[in-house]
């Protein structure tokens, strides 16, 4: 197991390096002069001094890789620039939005697990039946469905209807109900299709007709030598969407008015606060990034054989 | 083939909606009864009556005309995505399945860069740093989708390269070209159609999302996301506002992923 | 129905239904066979013939697109009656099958030895530590050289020939009184085929062991059964004891086996 988590974190470091060139870049895709455009939003006239005094100082002027390793060098300081709006580094700015992000996405992953996993083994048990045709349709529903739109519906039913939730911004447990069912509903229902087909596809498989004729009960059978199996597909296809995840913190942080990064984001890119977006980029990369690492991890420990490959190779 | 479609009533069903929304898109200036953009705040916020049959939004515009104008913009702008999205995607993904060798390395070693990014986030940042708008809205999007796929058609190509009479027709001497035109992509074009139509729903959704978030298509366009970002204030009193344009994703979205769907489960059959 | 025989099938017929299909294709016809104490009956039937499907009957584990009528007397109990709680009880314990094809009968993300211990322990009270003792004491039994590491290691480590000994072990250890073979040896090379018929030789007399053999290869089934039953098209075309049945085949599908399995053997080196 040991190699085998060493062996991924080896292999993140080109990853890494490649995500961070590109970040480097983005900011070279601004239309017109970096430097201009910062003068702009600091509301001084761009003047040619002013512009060469600019460049100077954020390192313009110097070839594009002695830019690039200034900058790395910079951000293994966690140096990541001031935002052209505050003047405050974005670094610090962006650490203060991030746990409210943090605890919304994982309410979010939490909820999602609690429908989907049981949901789907129901509708795989019951399959064709009314249950496992309610789930289908919940799934074309959830998979159409803007999650825009359903922040303002479960605002407007119940927070104004109804009473039952705050309507936005951050506070107690209350506040995070609506903005993380509306992040988890459209992930929800397609995963319990995934793990649904998943199960009835190992359900077929010669060793679960084994494990049955060798007299184990019928919860073991399923739980340990269906859903085990059955739960890679699922977990492969919930380490990719955890990136969509993130992204999606954007739209319920706005509809909800979370102060979370997305909102930060968000805001960045209407003010053009060029450092603050890069960053915001980079952090979001780091964050789903690692979360992908843990969900790798999870599946080796599931499954041996990706385990003991790693294990014969050292 | 003709009668399997007609007794697959959902992908008639879907197809339908897809048509009508097509129509609707292309022929909006002879559809709708008012200008989209014409403001008259001395009918603002109204109910449906015979004049406005939807009623009106915060400026006075005529709301089933906004509809029917945002449709253009909303699936128009989503076919361009997936349509120029697919072209670069058949290019290169072929080119580098079907050439292999140092070609293919560079190109996925590129992807998992590209890949190790959360798509949607790189899409903000683009738009973040080319500055909000349709125009570069679409760019990003096409920009960051066509890695994605142009490597799932990769899969396809080098799946299909293998069987026997793509062999054979390279003993026999044919040209790369002719191979790829005649044999390879005839054999994926089906997958690729279904991966398009399901694409749509989702671009559909990227780009109501982003004009919502203020990032894409800018005031007073009508669109059916940046409609419903100028529902916000009026959630409570005019929930209607919110109500319509939502409606019109939702069902547009779902007719092409049903659509899609359906479509898959007759290829597969063959 | 006399009261030595352990297993008694009566009129078993099979149908198959698919999902959504009106048609119902019936798959075997009316088969009826005996199985007295102690005593090993091969079926012999070709691939399709339907001997793995009644096999699989007894147990109840056919998939539920299969519906079966007739009686499976089992200890003077009809199997076919009983609620799938007692089954559960049955399967493994009284009756216990050896599948066919080791290789896709293991799951693959677990251990071999936690596949041992999750069988003894759904049919008797024993502590995870005893159940890996017994598990070991088994696996040893099969001539395994170091079985106490083999229990650590997973299906995809071992060969096919290896997976299909601790198929036997696994039976073993859940001392049924009925074993079913299926095609215990198809998967296999001539040098372990043999090797594993020598195995059940051994368990049978051991044991005592009654077994259902199910195979294709009339020379894997007369090696150890005192009986025979053909089951051709999914209808018992003969039965009878080995030796009446190999001198005198009355079928000529019978004789078809029964060639099919002598030049098979000629042409061994």
């Amino acid at each position: 197991m040991i190699p085998f988590i060493f062996k991924r974190i080896i292999n993140l470091i080109p990853i890494l390096l490649g995500t961070s060139i590109i970040t480097f870049l983005l900011i070279h895709l601004v239309p017109g002069d970096p430097a201009e455009a910062y003068l702009r939003l600091s509301q001084i006239p761009p003047t040619d001094e002013a512009a060469a005094h600019i460049r100077k100082e954020l390192g313009l002027d110097k070839p594009l890789y002695v830019q690039y390793f200034i900058w790395l060098l910079d951000a293994f300081q966690l140096d990541f620039g001031e935002s052209f709006i505050t003047g405050d580094p974005v670094f610090e700015e962006a650490i203060y939005y991030l746990w409210p992000t943090l605890q919304l996405t994982l309410a979010a992953i939490v909820l999602t697990l609690i429908i989907s996993v049981p949901v789907g083994i129901l509708s795989a048990v019951y399959k064709d039946r009314l249950f496992d045709q309610v789930s289908r349709i919940l799934a074309y529903v959830g998979a159409s469905m803007p999650s825009f739109w359903l922040g303002f519906l479960l605002i407007y039913f119940f927070s104004f209807k109804l009473g039952l939730f705050p309507s936005g911004s951050r506070g107690t447990f209350v506040h995070i109900v609506l903005p993380a069912v509306t992040m988890c509903l459209v992930y929800t229902f397609t995963f319990t299709r995934l793990l649904r087909s998943g199960i009835l596809e190992f359900m077929n498989q010669p060793y679960v007709m084994y494990a049955r004729s060798r007299g184990l009960k019928e919860r073991v059978v399923i739980g340990k030598h269906v859903l085990k199996n059955a739960s890679q597909p699922f977990i492969t296809a919930f380490s990719i969407s955890i990136g969509n995840m993130l992204a999606g913190t954007v739209i319920a942080e706005n509809v909800f008015a979370w102060p979370g990064i997305g909102r930060y984001f968000v805001s960045a890119i209407v003010n053009r606060d060029f450092p603050a977006i890069q960053f915001c980029v980079l952090l979001m990369t780091i964050i789903f990034v690692l979360i992908n690492l843990i969900v790798d991890i999870i599946y080796a420990y599931l499954d041996p054989r990706i385990r003991l490959k790693g294990d014969q190779l050292k | 083939m003709i009668k399997e479609i007609m007794n697959n009533k959902l992908l008639v069903f879907s197809g339908a909606i897809i048509v009508l929304m097509a129509f609707v898109a292309v022929f909006a200036p002879y559809l709708a009864p008012h200008d989209p953009n014409l403001t008259n705040l001395a009918v603002r916020l109204q109910g449906p009556s015979k004049d406005f049959l939807l009623g009106t939004d915060h400026q006075g515009r005529d709301i089933l005309s906004r509809l029917i104008y945002g449709a253009r913009v909303s699936i128009g702008s989503s076919v361009l995505v997936v349509a120029v999205t697919m072209v670069i995607s058949i290019v290169i993904g072929t080119i580098s399945g079907y050439k292999g060798g140092r070609i293919d390395y560079f190109f996925m070693r590129f992807c998992d860069i590209i890949m190790a990014f959360p798509g949607l986030v790189l899409i903000l940042a683009f738009v973040g740093i080319m500055g909000p708008g349709l125009f570069n809205l679409i760019l990003s999007i096409i920009l960051i989708q066509w890695v994605t796929y142009a490597r799932i058609i990769r899969g396809m190509v080098l799946s299909y390269k293998e069987q026997n009479f793509v062999t054979a027709a390279k003993m026999l001497g044919s040209s790369n070209v002719k191979i790829i035109t005649r044999h390879l992509l005839p054999g994926i074009i089906p997958q690729i159609i279904v991966l398009a139509t399901l694409d749509i729903g989702t671009v559909l959704l990227h780009i109501a999302g982003f004009s919502f978030l203020g990032l894409g298509i800018q005031p007073p366009t009508a669109e059916w996301g940046a409609m419903l970002n100028d529902s916000r204030q009026f959630l409570r009193s005019h929930p209607s506002l919110m109500i319509y344009p939502g409606m019109m994703i939702f069902i547009v979205v779902m007719a092409f992923n049903l659509f899609g769907d359906k479509l898959r489960d007759i290829f597969d059959r063959k | 129905m006399s009261t030595e025989q352990l297993l008694s099938i009566k009129n078993l017929n099979i149908y198959l239904q698919e999902h959504g299909s009106d048609t119902r294709n019936q798959i075997i016809h009316n088969v009826s066979f005996d199985l007295e104490k102690g005593k090993v009956l091969g079926i012999v039937g070709g691939s399709g013939s339907g001997k793995t499907l009644t096999s699989l009957s007894v147990l109840s584990l056919l998939h539920d697109k299969f519906s079966v009528t007739g009686s499976i007397h089992f200890n003077g109990a009809d199997l076919l009656q009983l609620p799938e709680r007692k089954i559960r009880k049955i399967r493994g314990k009284e009756i216990a099958l050896i599948p066919q094809n080791p290789m896709a009968s293991f799951n693959p993300i677990i251990s071999i030895g936690e596949h041992m211990v999750e069988s003894m322990r759904s049919h008797q009270k024993l502590t995870r530590k005893i159940a890996k003792e017994l598990a070991i004491y088994y696996l040893e039994k099969m001539n395994f050289a170091d079985p106490s590491d083999l229990i650590s290691q997973y299906p995809f480590q071992l060969s096919g020939g290896m997976l299909q000994r601790v198929l036997i072990a696994i039976t073993l250890s859940l001392q049924p009184s009925l074993i079913i073979a299926d095609e215990p040896t198809t998967a296999l090379d001539k040098v372990t085929e043999d090797h594993i018929l020598h195995q059940l030789e051994i368990m049978k007399e051991e044991y005592d062991t009654s077994m259902l053999l199910v195979s294709h290869d009339f020379h894997v089934v007369s090696r150890l059964a005192d009986e025979v039953a053909v089951i051709h098209n999914g209808m018992l075309v003969e039965k009878g004891s080995i030796v009446n049945v190999f001198r005198q085949p009355n079928h000529s599908y019978t004789k078809q086996l029964i060639d099919a399995s002598i030049r098979l053997k000629r042409e061994k080196p």
